[in-house]
């Protein structure tokens, strides 16, 4: 029999294991940074912190970032939340089918995005011909390359954050509050006054959520020449100024901070006041109701999906401009699906790992709060504290000549989605199911992978479809370290998008799309399949 | 071959709120105790506090096992405990319930299927060995968890409120079960309920868990 004091050394080797990944992924590449913008020939120097501060052109620039930021998360909030209550409230018809289509803007690479709806606000395309025909004479077409086009590009990019937080929202809203309001008043009232206020705190957090992705999010308002923030900084990784780069990270984390303390002070203490009891299904709206919202939905979709995707494909003809694609870019496929499938497993591993040993007490939200952190930096500050931290010789320089810097990129961006998803999965499982098997005798180890291991497989399949959706659209991290001869789809579309969006950008865009979405559907259907299975909650 | 449970003025509180202050207790070998008071009174904090999946703000938890003193938790299977919620293991089926924890106690694989059947066959349940706890009846499952519980034959069997979601009928046939096995196995038997009518039938002592003053 394994005694108790062996077990808990163990778990606590595993635990420092753990951590000391999380600070080599993490947080090293972020501190050697800021060391050595700080720390210029053995003495303290601020001026590059000094300049940033004091420059009207970089407070403009802040503030440019902010409006498109701010605009993104409104109009995003505009559109996602009706969605999301068509959704779950007004129960539509063909729901899951419109959940699934809903959730493609999220999933596919903002720059893709951003392409087709160039193409489609371009002046031969759908929309672009559409306004110019409206507009009275003389008056100017509005461009895609403005800040308007960027708010509008990226609102309805991430505007299923916002849908699927007000489904989440309404999926744990009790039936009961409502059924008790119904009986002193009518039901558009009651929505009014019950069900929005209870449901509006994660709808919040989702806006919340669309403004911090927009206000990071470099490759859009690059492709369409608009200078915000996260382009500037990236034109100071680009000429490898540390200092300037560094400095210029700092309004950008004082601006995630001030979003998550918004979070954690006003929105998640609001959060709690839904109960987690399922929404009867007796409470139905009006067929009316439902008909409006199955339209509107209908409608988003085909906006936000469909014709981007359907211009991408007008453009792309003719069909053999795909073989083309075929012959010239096979090993970007080929690299960027490695790159995909290495990152997802590091991620979801550590991940789990981390769920499994540290659970929900102070030490995980500390973990949780550090890996916020090399992605608050934007990714071309993170790409350049990797090479910071490895270009170097012996071995840190295998790692920096090899595609093992681009997984560690994407490792480092996305861990704290993957580290979210599997504590979600753990909060979800029943201590007891543990418990029951150590007090049998079992060891802590052998009851981690025989119990908590099968049961988080869901959240694990979820966390690796995720992430490798996730690393296969990478751009920001990795457009500065990938090793030359081995370029990623999202770099050779990213530097031939500058050249404007041709057949064969178009197509390269769409077959990148398509790779995505089947993994995406794949880790879908996959989740839903054993989630159903392995319902550990109760 | 003796057994005993002895808690020393044990206290335990979740943040600032005191669950049990000073408590003491003694159980005695092939004892039954019945811990009887409302619910959030402490009671299966007791029992937690026994298996050793909690640990004391103050005070001693020991068990005393042939001679030699014990602090929980117990890692040789001596002691079983029975969950409120029964916490079966979704993705498991009976009788993989049953190998998992026999599982490295030094049995080959015929054994532990022979021991597992054997389990299954006492609590009734031959015919669902292949079923998974989602399949089964609440009776079912519950006979499931005592099967568990007992799956290591333990010394010392702890209960929490393990009749709560019984029939009559069940509920009669349990505490039969219950009385076999303290009867020819000596088994001490610890009982959290707040309803003392439900396990009269069980002879032992009941003692009433106080609110912390």
């Amino acid at each position: 029999m394994r005694h108790p004091r062996t077990d808990v050394h163990t778990r606590r080797a595993a635990s420092l294991l753990v951590w000391a990944a999380v600070l080599v992924m993490a947080v090293l590449p972020v501190a050697i940074l800021f060391v050595r913008a700080i720390v210029v020939e053995g003495q303290v120097n601020l001026d590059s912190f000094r300049s940033v501060l004091f420059s009207t052109r970089q407070w403009r620039l802040l503030a440019n970032s902010v409006l498109v930021a701010g605009g993104a998360a409104c109009l995003a909030t505009l559109l996602g939340a009706p969605a999301g209550y068509a959704l779950a409230y007004a129960r539509v018809p063909a729901r899951r089918l419109l959940t699934a289509l809903l959730a493609i803007p999220a999933l596919l690479p903002p720059y893709v995005l951003a392409t087709a709806w160039a193409v489609m606000l371009g002046a031969n395309g759908v929309l672009g011909s559409w306004l110019g025909a409206l507009l009275p004479l003389g008056q100017a077409r509005p461009s895609p390359f403005s800040v308007p086009g960027t708010i509008l590009v990226l609102a309805f990019t991430y505007y299923p954050l916002v849908t699927f937080a007000a489904v989440a929202a309404l999926s744990r809203f009790d039936g009961r509050l409502e059924e008790a309001a119904l009986l002193t008043g009518a039901r558009a009232r009651v929505f009014r006054s019950v069900v929005v206020p209870l449901t509006l705190p994660s709808v919040l957090t989702g806006a919340l959520s669309v403004f911090v992705l927009a206000l990071l999010n470099f490759s859009v308002p690059s492709l369409l020449q608009v200078n915000t923030y996260p382009v500037e900084l990236y034109a100071s990784s680009a000429t490898y100024d540390f200092a300037a780069a560094t400095a210029q990270s700092l309004p950008l984390l004082a601006l995630c901070l001030i979003a998550l303390s918004a979070w954690a002070v006003v929105l998640r203490p609001r959060n709690a006041w839904l109960t987690g009891a399922r929404r009867e299904r007796s409470l139905r709206v009006s067929p009316r109701v439902r008909a409006w919202a199955a339209a509107g939905c209908w409608g988003l979709v085909l906006l936000s999906v469909f014709a981007p995707l359907a211009s991408l494909f007008v453009r792309s003809l003719p069909l053999r401009t795909y073989l083309s694609v075929w012959e010239t870019a096979r090993g970007e496929f080929g690299t960027s699906l490695l790159v995909g499938v290495l990152s997802a497993t590091l991620l979801a591993g550590l991940a789990f790992l981390q769920s499994a040993l540290l659970g929900k007490g102070r030490q995980a939200a500390v973990l949780m709060l550090v890996e916020l952190l090399p992605f608050a930096v934007t990714g071309p500050l993170l790409s350049l504290g990797l090479i910071a931290l490895w270009n170097r010789d012996g071995l840190p320089g295998l790692v920096y000549d090899s595609l093992a810097i681009v997984v560690l990129a994407c490792g480092a961006r996305y861990l704290f989605i993957a580290a979210g998803i599997l504590a979600a999965g753990g909060q979800r499982m029943n201590p007891r199911l543990h418990e029951a098997a150590r007090v049998q005798g079992i060891s802590w180890w052998r009851a981690m992978f025989g119990i908590t291991l099968p049961l988080q497989v869901p959240f694990l399949v979820a966390c690796w479809g995720l992430a490798f959706v996730l690393a296969v659209g990478e751009l920001d991290a990795t457009v500065l370290v990938c090793p030359p001869g081995k370029t990623t789809l999202a770099i050779r579309l990213f530097t031939l998008m500058h050249y404007g969006p041709d057949a064969y950008v178009a197509a390269l865009s769409l077959m990148t799309a398509l790779v995505i979405l089947c993994a995406g559907a794949c880790a879908a259907w996959a989740y839903g399949r054993i989630g159903n299975t392995r319902d550990a909650s109760h | 071959m003796t057994h005993r449970i002895e808690i020393r003025a044990v206290s335990k509180s979740y943040g600032p709120r005191p669950i049990l202050t000073k408590y003491s207790l003694e159980v005695g070998e092939g004892e039954c105790v019945t811990l009887c008071g409302p619910s959030g009174i402490g009671k299966t904090t007791l029992l937690r506090l026994i298996a050793g999946l909690e640990l004391p703000d103050a005070g001693e938890v020991r068990i005393h096992l042939d001679g030699l003193e014990h602090t929980p938790p117990l890692l040789d299977g001596a002691v079983g405990m029975v969950f409120q919620d029964l916490a079966l293991w979704p993705h498991m089926r009976a009788a993989r319930h049953l190998d998992f924890v026999l599982r490295g106690r030094g049995l080959s694989r015929a054994q532990r299927r022979q021991r597992a059947a054997s389990l299954l066959s006492t609590v009734d349940l031959s015919a669902l060995a292949r079923s998974f706890p989602h399949q089964m009846s609440g009776g079912e499952q519950q006979r499931l968890a005592f099967a568990r519980a007992m799956a290591t034959a333990p010394r010392i069997l702890l209960l929490d409120e393990p009749f709560s979601n019984l029939d009559v009928t069940l509920r009669g046939r349990l505490v039969e079960g219950l009385r076999r096995l303290q009867r020819e196995q000596s088994l001490t038997i610890v009982i959290a309920t707040h309803d003392p009518e439900e396990v009269s039938a069980l002879t032992g002592r009941i003692e009433y868990v106080a609110n912390p003053s």
